[in-house]
């Protein structure tokens, strides 16, 4: 089913992205590749402890080298508001007195090239004394576990707990936020199961491994005022952090966003940026921060957690109640995780509809990466639990494990739990159009093959604020500017159409304006999938205000109702004419506007659409030596109207393929204290050769997303069930059940080990 | 201060004769001295290929290449792709039209690795070529069909 009108010309078409040729031609510039005159370069001096106490820093000989023209410890921030963090600050710009992991910024230096910078940060000298590391969630939460940070660090105003729920800042040493979450009588409901499966899964930390690495350019004028270029997703929340850290009226803070080489969340929230920034004050000149992928890889990463899962279903199969304890590795800061748990805590019915949830969710400090947001925020997690567990349950009841999803899905128009938007989708559509598609057609069962299905859903483009404006030039073409950032998720490209559409121009007559935090409007940030849905209605609305001012103008001068004009290919037309916008503001002669401005804004509370995806996968395993291949993958994702089709399933394939090294291979691994693969060389992500012989995505448009013309996002659907579909194809091929990711062939072996001794 | 090599070499047909130190790397050299800054440092370890650019028509990571092994080479970056033939190359029209880039940081390292693909008479697994390179995005799915024809011309020996 589509509501797509046969009137549209911009929506739906599959047009090649609007930056494609500079980005193919090497033309397109990223943060990376600006040069502003004058610029130093920094460095930055990282922790090789996992926690100790700075006991002194000596820079002497670092100061005193040739080309050395600032220098940045700890000792800088007393006069500043220096912590960050979403919810909680508890982020130092530098260590103040302490570091908490391998890799803490401790000092940074700016000199006149970076080479000068890296044997400047050699030569300071830190006398440090360990106070004992907790590098896993377990040696945290053990008794008289060193502690990270001495009770509640500072009083944050957090938000109101969303609802069925409440939450709690720094309960119990190294525990720095719980999160519970409650529907229904729980109790009760267990005393009527027929099946009660019970099971602990786990997931690996890792990494974003965006290909342009964090990098921020700072520039002061005078005092009170500074720019930074930066390649942050979230350039107006960065400029709030920035004005506060720095005592500095919000107004006196410009951030340039361009081109941004990858995100996935890990150029969310505020980063490295202060550093580059507190540099340039001290310096007096622009200085120039570039991180290494290494140095990245320190920065953030997504979450390691462990979750403990107890499902139980009536004889009929139908899904009661569900109760989840999550333990999420939150590393050495805050960073994203208070939002991160409260995602996981209330997601926890996935796909279906449960008489009663009942979820605990513990963000956990170690001393490790701080973990931040990252692409589904929270979401593949619960699917990776939630969906192995929904084969399990299916087998105990002697269910196909598709008719046992399909007869507990929450239905089109019904809310998921109690006080939820209802699902905006019909998600049989989906697990019929994976299952149609995948494996042999009738043919008898390889032996050693599998197939295995998972269903996600996330809460999508929740409590965002996007604005935009649309000007239409004297010329007929229009400028269009919106915050959301251009990280490859193709927001040019779809804002563009979005407003061509409205204005009925043509897609090369659109101008999409770089970010400047002191002249675009306002966005809350490029996450949560909600560029198009809830931006791209502020653009929809804009363009169709500043239409309706021209033709509003222009049946003024011309003496007409509006309803006899339109605007078309950049002319006005009235029956047989055509007026160029410049020939109408002549025509106005004093009265005219100059030109036609539009501006609007949406701002949406709770989840504003709901992004399911589906995966089918056939495996194919090695009884003896655990070994699998995957055959073929089979994704769909439902985007309510695809605004551009090409670009939904593109991000959804790349999506697939990033969840497909969560679930093979993607791990940071520590030895002891220090990591031993956080840089690129020795952290594997998916190469081409490891994409299936066999691999489909299918795009589904069921037109009921509350986006312009019925869009939803889709940015972070296609990876969430890839490592069940995965899990569960394995354990169709031998009966062996892998639940820690990744999937390695170590585990698969382990566990048909378990089945043959069991 | 490091010392200095004089360096002669060419670069999208120009050639240029400059002392440049010895520890400066031939992606520092593209980019920083001659503002040549399509191509792009990603993992700056050799393990992702977004720094490739062809010497001699040969794929070479340029972030692990000292400027002065160039010594005498022909070098060729995304810049000189587009200027040489005063047109858009077809390796970047197929890329192009497929809707491949996304945040298309890998691009130029890719149409890099792809033209030096075409130019290699009889080039060993043509098919394996593209795990050269790491793209983040896209899952590949999207630059496997663009890039196809050239794959399969090239298995097959042509």
């Amino acid at each position: 089913m589509s509501t797509r009108s046969n009137r549209l010309n911009q929506v739906g078409r599959s047009i090649p992205g609007v930056d494609s040729r500079l980005k193919l031609s090497g033309a397109a510039s990223y943060t990376t590749d600006i040069q502003i005159e004058g610029m130093l370069h920094a460095k930055i001096l990282r922790s090789t402890h996992a926690h100790a106490l700075i006991n002194a820093i000596d820079v002497s000989a670092a100061a005193s080298m040739d080309g050395v023209i600032a220098i940045a410890t700890g000792h800088d921030l007393t006069t500043l508001d220096p912590y960050y963090g979403t919810f909680i600050r508890d982020q130092p710009v530098l260590a103040i007195g302490k570091v908490r992991y391998v890799g803490e910024p401790v000092a940074a230096v700016a000199a006149i090239d970076e080479a000068t910078a890296c044997r400047a940060v050699e030569a300071i000298r830190i006398a440090y004394s360990d106070i004992g590391s907790v590098m896993t969630m377990a040696e945290a939460l053990a008794p008289d576990a060193p502690s990270l940070f001495d009770g509640v660090l500072h009083e944050h105003e957090l938000p109101p707990p969303p609802i069925n729920s409440r939450y709690q800042q720094e309960p119990a040493p190294n525990i720095l936020f719980a999160y519970d979450y409650s529907v229904g009588d729980a109790e009760a409901w267990w005393s009527r199961c027929d099946r009660i499966v019970e099971q602990t899964f786990s997931l690996a930390r890792i990494s974003h491994f965006g290909l342009e690495p964090h990098i921020a350019i700072a520039r002061t004028h005078g005092e009170q005022a500074v720019e930074v270029w930066c390649n942050n997703q979230d350039p107006f929340l960065l400029q709030r952090d920035i004005a506060r850290i720095f005592r500095l009226p919000l107004g006196s803070v410009q951030l340039h966003g361009g081109f941004i080489g990858g995100g996935f969340g890990g150029k969310s929230y505020c980063k490295i940026e202060p550093i580059a920034v507190l540099l340039a004050r001290k310096a007096g000149r622009p200085v120039r921060l570039a991180l290494t992928m290494a140095e990245s890889m320190l920065t953030v990463c997504e979450h390691g957690a462990e979750i403990h899962l107890r499902s139980g279903v009536s004889g009929s199969g139908e899904t009661l109640v569900r109760e989840a304890s999550v333990l999420l590795d939150g590393g050495a800061y805050a960073d994203a995780s208070p939002s991160v748990a409260m995602r996981i805590g209330s997601r926890f019915n996935g796909a279906y509809r449960w008489k009663a949830l009942r979820t605990v969710v513990k963000a956990v400090r170690t001393t490790t990466i701080p973990a931040g947001s990252f692409r589904g925020f929270g979401s593949a997690h619960v699917t990776w639990a939630s969906e192995s567990q929904m084969d399990v349950l299916a087998r105990e009841i002697g269910m196909d494990p598709c008719e046992f999803r399909r007869c507990n899905f929450t239905p089109l128009g019904v809310a998921g739990a109690p006080d939820e938007t209802p699902i905006d989708c019909d998600l049989s559509e989906g697990l019929n159009a994976v299952t149609q598609r995948v494996g042999g057609k009738g043919d008898a069962r390889i032996p050693g093959r599998g197939i295995g299905f998972a269903v996600a859903v996330k809460s999508a483009a929740g409590g965002h604020s996007g604005h935009a404006r649309v000007r239409i030039l004297p010329c007929g073409a229009a400028r269009i500017a919106t915050g959301v950032s251009e990280i490859g998720q193709s927001t040019r490209t779809v804002m563009t159409q979005v407003a061509a559409e409205v204005l009925g121009l043509m897609p090369e007559q659109v101008e999409v304006e770089d970010i400047d935090t002191l002249t675009t409007p306002f966005d809350s940030g490029t996450h949560a999938s909600s560029g198009v849905a809830v931006s791209g209605i502020a653009m929809r609305d804009a363009a169709e205000i500043a239409r309706d001012a021209l033709l509003g103008f222009a049946a003024g001068v011309l003496g007409c109702p509006q309803r006899d004009l339109e605007f078309r290919d950049g002319k006005v037309i009235q029956a047989a004419t055509a007026f160029t916008v410049a020939d109408l503001l002549a025509l106005g002669g004093e009265a005219s506007p100059g030109e036609f401005t539009g501006a609007s804004s949406k701002q949406t509370s709770g989840p504003f659409f709901w992004m399911p995806s589906w995966t089918a996968a056939e495996v194919e395993v090695d009884r003896e030596t655990g070994v699998f291949k995957v055959l073929q993958l089979v994704n769909a994702v439902e985007v309510g109207t695809a605004i551009n089709p090409q670009r939904c399933i593109s991000q959804s394939e790349g999506a697939a393929v990033q969840g497909l090294g969560q679930a093979l291979f993607e791990e940071i691994s520590y030895a002891d204290d220090m990591p031993l693969n956080a840089e690129p060389l020795k952290y594997r992500v998916s190469r081409s050769s490891d994409v299936p012989p066999s691999f489909e995505t299918v795009l589904l448009e069921q037109g009921h997303g509350p986006g312009p013309f019925g869009a939803k996002g889709v940015g972070e659907a296609g990876n969430l069930t890839i490592p069940a579909a995965i899990a569960n194809a394995i354990h169709d091929a031998v009966g062996a059940r892998v639940t820690d990711l990744p999937i390695t062939p170590e585990r698969v072996l382990q566990a048909i080990k378990a089945v043959s001794i069991g | 201060m490091s010392d200095l090599f004089p360096l002669t070499l060419t670069v999208n047909g120009q050639q240029h004769q400059i002392d440049v130190p010895v520890t400066l790397m031939l992606s520092d050299f593209l980019r920083d001295t001659l503002a040549l800054r399509g191509t792009k440092v990603a993992c700056d370890q050799g393990a992702c290929g977004a720094c490739t650019v062809l010497i001699d028509d040969l794929p070479t990571t340029s972030c692990l290449t000292f400027a002065f092994a160039a010594e005498g080479c022909n070098v060729t970056t995304i810049e000189g792709l587009t200027a040489a033939d005063a047109a858009w190359d077809a390796v970047q029209q197929a890329l192009h039209e497929a809707g491949a880039p996304q945040c298309g940081f890998c691009m130029p390292g890719l149409v890099m690795l792809t033209k030096a693909l075409t130019l290699q008479s009889d080039p060993p697994g043509a098919a394996g070529w593209l795990t050269a390179n790491i793209c983040r995005c896209t899952g590949y799915e999207v630059i496997r069909r663009a890039l196809a024809p050239w794959i399969t011309r090239k298995e097959a020996g042509q």
